[in-house]
């Protein structure tokens, strides 16, 4: 799926495949997968570089994408316990091929993204022999606690906040990004549906076949025929089985283009979150600009309670007053200051946006489209396999 | 409306029927069947079929005679309120189903040659006037049945030769045998010929008392495995066999259910404003539709060539048990007079009986006494006797004379040869219409499923080319965009 931008282009392309468990027998045994990636990029080290990773890494790998460029939709990681439920728990095939094919999507996405793939951590993850080490040195300290804390506070405050402008163009775009998840869902559960008839007509194959065995023990209907009928039933059979096991995948594959959607919620969550961050702050220079009016037609009266109490004191009051003006003006120039970078940051992070939801979808079309043609691939290899087993079985007289 | 169905028949090749479709009656309330045979139509309502059938079963109980489909059950209609006349489906079931009742007994050497079969296939007229007509001539064949025809007939009772002499009216709780059938017994005595061996005169019946062969020479033990084995054919497709079949046709019914309403699914997303992906659930919105529809034909297929063959196979087995079971009933029938007959000899012998003696003879219980549920159809016709001649209720004799024994005797050994004959040849037409049934239905679903497998792999196909199409599309339009950002 990688795209193939123009060859002056430096590209990037990498692949994950072979999984294999290792430390097999003892307690910190894992699976691990190869990555073999190929790229004319500068920065990477060499032309073509092996390497092993295990998902623990590809964790780390993403929480690094996610603090970094928040500017960016992230591709979302395949969530620890969400294929648990599978028999054989963690270390079963089944399991592993297909982590190990979300774990390739994932590689997919962040290789042909125009900013990730030049992003010098995901070329150390792609490259680096030792990444625990690459993980500690360069990002941990900028991953503190309080870091985290801070953006806690900060979400938790502007959660409820409600934005004074509602752009026309975001409001659209979530919109959109609804109907889109309310599809996928959609598609989703009557596949699935499909799916659960597909092992109930494969269930119902088996009878068929037993019944016919049967059958065949019976005098008077000893036929030749019939012993045919009973292998053609076995082996539809078969292929329902594995029809019904291969669109796992494909589900999959839905419910994963249903999280990278979500990530892009998330990223019009985060501008919603600067074009608060400005709002808040012109809102708070309304107050202030509002204070300096009050200090300004602040005049001597008899009943100004502040200019008694500062007599009493032996304040000079025209001096504090003074001060108090100097404060607020300085207020407001730091205010006024932090609104302009605000709006440059939030302009800039709209602009984003609007590059991000472009790739994004085409990238998210790309992949259902991708997906129907697996589908209809799995479909046309069992069609096949059907029509061969019962073309047999006419050319008997 | 009219079916295409063609009768596979080679052996009678010239001789084929078919039904060439349905029509309303005149007056519109029932349907009937165009049965067309030798070039000739005649019209035929399900009733005749039903009734033409019963008449062959009770003239010929040692024949296998073929299933007719079943009548609607009162749950059937109350689960479907559609009267049979507009049920399509039902009628195409009947209409297939008939066809082959029809083939079948042409195939079977007796039942193609009896004259009401004949008229059935060629005499345009209502099947109640032929009755009436035939009854009239035949003196109620279907109740003439059941009495004892002399025992040699002067006049042509094309029925003579398998009628069996000897009625099998016995209930279980009384080993009394019609007086009426006895007295034409002993009416007919002056007219009996030579053909039929009087007891004094040559052999004597006591000698083919009940043993372990049959007069035939087919070995009983054989004979009694058969008839298990095709019992329990008869009970396994029945059962299991049924259910597994529409268990597999609901699946299909659901599957067919699912397929159209992804459908549906993807064509009401084809709204979304992206070209791209209204494009592709275009392309897949069709495929499932289409995939839905072959599942449909497919269902309607096999519920006719695979269950309702499976159901017909199963009541050919039936009718084949019930001509073992009469069998059963008439050796035992003849097991029992050969008894009463020995006691008979037994006490003329020791002589200086009183007729109180006699009539306190211990009746003898050769065989274990069975309740009236084996005697069924029989009692029926008992019971139609009796309505026929009222005067004879309560006057059935207690005991028969000796000679009065011997005749029955000789009837029913009689009987028994004809069973016996026939037998063989029954069982090879019973296994030449179950051989075909099954090679039918095997051919049938290969067919069916071969279509389905065939009808959706070319879909598959052509949606595989249309999204790599879609997708070259989409790929060159990333290149463009990427020439555009350079």
């Amino acid at each position: 799926m990688a795209e193939n931008y123009e060859s002056n282009l430096p590209t990037l392309v990498c692949s994950l495949s072979e999984p294999r468990k290792e430390l097999q027998g003892t307690r910190d045994c894992y699976v691990s997968y190869l990555i073999v990636t190929r790229s004319t990029l500068p920065s990477f080290p060499k032309s073509e570089i092996k390497i092993r990773r295990r998902f623990s890494d590809f964790t780390k790998l993403h929480e690094i994408i996610s603090r970094m460029y928040q500017d960016c939709i992230v591709p979302p990681l395949p969530g620890k316990q969400r294929l648990e439920y599978i028999k054989g728990g963690r270390f079963s095939d089944e399991f592993i091929s297909r982590r190990a094919s979300l774990l390739n999507r994932y590689l997919q996405r962040c290789s042909s993204h125009p900013v990730l793939h030049s992003s010098p951590h995901f070329i150390a993850f792609l490259s680096n022999s030792n990444w625990n080490n690459y993980v500690k040195l360069t990002i941990q300290p900028k991953l503190n606690a309080t870091s985290k804390l801070e953006d806690l506070s900060d979400a938790f405050l502007n959660a409820f906040t409600k934005l004074r402008e509602q752009k026309e163009e975001y409001a659209q775009q979530k919109e959109h990004i609804q109907q889109i998840t309310s599809g996928i869902v959609n598609m989703e559960s009557i596949l699935q549906r499909l799916s659960k008839l597909e092992r109930v007509l494969e269930q119902n194959y088996h009878e068929l076949s037993d019944q016919f065995g049967k059958l065949m023990a019976m005098n008077g209907i000893s036929d030749v025929s019939l012993d045919e009928m009973q292998l053609a039933l076995r082996g539809t059979r078969t292929e329902f089985a594995g029809l019904a096991d291969n669109s796992h995948s494909l589900l999959d594959a839905l419910k994963d283009i249903e999280a990278y959607t979500l990530a892009y919620r998330d990223l019009l969550k985060r501008r919603d979150q600067k074009q608060l961050d400005v709002e808040a702050l012109e809102d708070f220079l309304v107050k202030l600009n509002k204070e300096k009016e009050k200090l300004l037609n602040d005049k001597p009266s008899g009943l100004n309670f502040m200019k008694t109490v500062n007599d009493l004191r032996g304040i000079n009051h025209e001096e504090s007053l003074r001060k108090q003006m100097e404060q607020v003006d300085t207020e407001i120039n730091t205010v006024e200051q932090a609104i302009q970078e605000a709006t440059e940051v939030s302009m800039l992070f709209d602009k984003r946006v609007n590059e991000e939801a472009q790739f994004f979808n085409a990238v998210r079309q790309a992949e259902m489209v991708d997906v129907m043609r697996k589908y209809a691939k799995l479909h046309v290899q069992f069609f096949s396999a059907i029509k061969d087993i019962w073309e047999i079985n006419k050319q008997e007289p | 409306m009219s079916f295409d169905l063609e009768n596979e028949d080679t052996r009678l090749s010239s001789e084929t029927v078919s039904i060439l479709g349905t029509v309303n009656s005149s007056s519109g309330s029932y349907v009937e069947y165009e049965v067309h045979y030798k070039g000739h139509s005649v019209w035929r309502r399900y009733s005749d079929f039903v009734s033409v059938r019963t008449i062959l079963c009770r003239i010929y109980p040692v024949l296998i005679v073929p299933p007719i489909p079943e009548k609607q059950s009162l749950l059937s209609y109350a689960k479907k309120p559609v009267t049979a006349k507009r049920d399509t489906k039902l009628l195409r079931r009947r209409s297939v189903l008939l066809q082959l009742f029809l083939g079948q007994c042409l195939k079977h050497p007796i039942l193609s040659a009896d004259v009401l079969f004949q008229s059935f296939l060629s005499q345009n007229i209502p099947w109640h006037a032929i009755l009436s007509a035939e009854s009239a001539s035949l003196q109620h064949p279907q109740k003439e049945a059941l009495r004892v025809p002399p025992l040699k007939t002067v006049d042509s009772d094309p029925y003579a030769d398998i009628r069996p002499m000897m009625p099998l009216i016995m209930s279980g709780t009384s080993e009394y045998v019609q007086s009426d059938s006895v007295s034409s017994i002993t009416n007919e005595t002056g007219s009996s010929s030579t053909s039929s061996p009087m007891p004094k005169s040559g052999s004597n019946p006591l000698d083919s008392a009940p043993d372990s062969k049959s007069s035939d020479g087919i070995d009983c033990s054989d004979l009694k495995q058969t008839a298990r084995e095709i019992k329990t054919l008869k009970n396994l497709l029945r059962n299991d066999f049924e259910k597994a079949i529409q268990k597999f046709l609901s699946s299909l019914n659901k599957l067919e259910n699912c397929l159209s309403k992804t459908g549906t699914l993807f064509h009401s997303m084809t709204s979304v404003q992206e070209i791209p992906s209204s494009h592709l659930y275009h392309i897949v919105a069709n495929t499932f539709e289409s995939s839905g529809l072959f599942t449909t034909n497919l269902n309607e297929e096999l519920s006719i060539s695979l269950y309702e063959y499976v159901v017909q196979s199963a009541q050919l087995a039936a009718s084949a048990a019930n001509v073992f079971k009469y069998r059963e009933l008439k050796l035992r029938q003849r097991a029992l007079i050969h008894d009463l007959l020995v006691q008979e000899v037994n006490i003329t012998e020791g002589s200086g009986t009183t007729n109180v003696q006699r009539n306190n003879a211990h009746r003898p219980t050769a065989y274990p006494q069975r309740r009236s549920s084996l005697f069924g159809r029989l009692q029926h016709a008992f019971h139609d006797i009796l309505d026929t001649d009222s005067s004879l209720l309560g006057k059935v004799p207690t005991r028969f004379t000796r000679g009065e024994l011997e005749r029955m005797l000789e009837a029913v050994n009689e009987d028994c040869k004809v069973i016996d004959a026939q037998l063989e040849d029954e069982l090879t037409f019973y296994e030449g219409c179950q051989k075909e049934q099954w090679e039918k239905i095997a051919s049938a679903v290969q067919e069916g499923l071969y279509q389905w497998a065939t009808t959706n792999l070319t879909c598959w196909q052509r949606t595989q080319r249309e999204l790599d199409d879609l997708t070259a599309e989409l790929n060159h339009e990333t290149d463009i965009n990427a020439d555009e950002q350079d």
